[in-house]
């Protein structure tokens, strides 16, 4: 298991977590991502959470930073480092208490798209076709 | 307030954003009702809506989210595919077409939106609206 602290390098997964009603759903099931699940809080300055997987046991720890009760809703999406990379993004170490391997992407912070929140929504939907294609979980509740 | 909207976005919008058989045709009533019982929802959100602390889109966005739906309505739009509200504190209106094309507009502020036309096949406009005080106009298109 890496240390939290450690650069990230190119041949790891992060995982994103995932809200349930960013999930759209049609006659078939699963239809996409929202791409508002890439959009920042108004409080990440320092860019959109991810967790780095290899630095937990299991995928399923990093609902460990969501409140019990709402954990169920909430699908856990896998990205490449390297597609990340491959879009312009970067993945930084933002280690945080709950959960081990917290990091950021430093591009999607809320005061880099706080002037331009249309320019990203484009990057945040190619987020969101790659979290579409590789989601590890779904939520197994929705209200 | 925005008593209007701005043109660009009904030139802009693409096909599959355009009510074929008119926004007042019956599924398209349906379906705008639907958007609207969901701004309804969004406006009784309480904050740490996502168990992550995040507050809920204030009042006044949500209602010039709600006034906007009626003018995209009566402008010719069919019903977003997705009306949901951001993390960022704001409300997303999202249609899709083919070959994964999006046309959004994010309401992130009272009477402020963001609007963005993307599709895999070029590259993405996107440009600020404001109230009307503020005359809705087009800036900081991109490849257009």
């Amino acid at each position: 298991m890496k240390k939290q602290d450690e650069p990230v390098e190119d041949d790891e997964c992060v995982l994103r977590l995932i809200w349930w009603s960013f999930l759209v759903y049609d006659d078939k099931g699963l239809a996409r991502i929202a791409p508002a699940a890439f959009k920042p809080k108004k409080n990440e300055i320092e860019g959109i959470s991810v967790f780095r997987e290899a630095c937990l046991d299991s995928p399923d720890q990093v609902l460990e930073v969501i409140s019990p009760e709402k954990r169920s809703l909430y699908a856990i999406a896998r990205l490449k480092v390297a597609d990340l990379l491959a879009l312009g993004l970067s993945v930084k170490p933002d280690p945080i208490q709950r959960v081990s391997g917290h990091a950021v992407i430093p591009e999607l912070s809320i005061s880099i798209q706080m002037d331009e929140t249309g320019k990203w929504t484009d990057m945040q939907k190619r987020l969101a076709v790659l979290a579409f294609n590789s989601l590890e979980r779904l939520p197994t509740d929705f209200s | 307030m925005w008593t209007a909207i701005d043109p660009a976005i009904f030139v802009q919008a693409p096909e599959a954003a355009l009510a074929n058989d008119g926004a007042s045709g019956s599924s398209q009533s349906e379906a705008w009702m639907k958007c609207i019982d969901r701004l309804l929802a969004i406006r009784s959100l309480e904050d740490d809506w996502d168990g992550q602390g995040t507050p809920a889109p204030g009042q006044r966005l949500v209602e010039s989210a709600i006034i906007l739906a009626a003018l995209l309505r009566q402008g010719g739009l069919r019903a977003p595919d997705l009306t949901v509200q951001t993390p960022a504190e704001g409300v997303v209106f999202d249609w899709w077409g083919s070959n994964r094309s999006l046309f959004e507009i994010e309401v992130s502020d009272p009477y402020i939106a963001h609007v963005c036309r993307s599709a895999d096949d070029g590259d993405p406009t996107h440009w600020m609206i404001r109230g009307i005080d503020d005359r809705l106009v087009p800036r900081q298109a991109v490849g257009a």
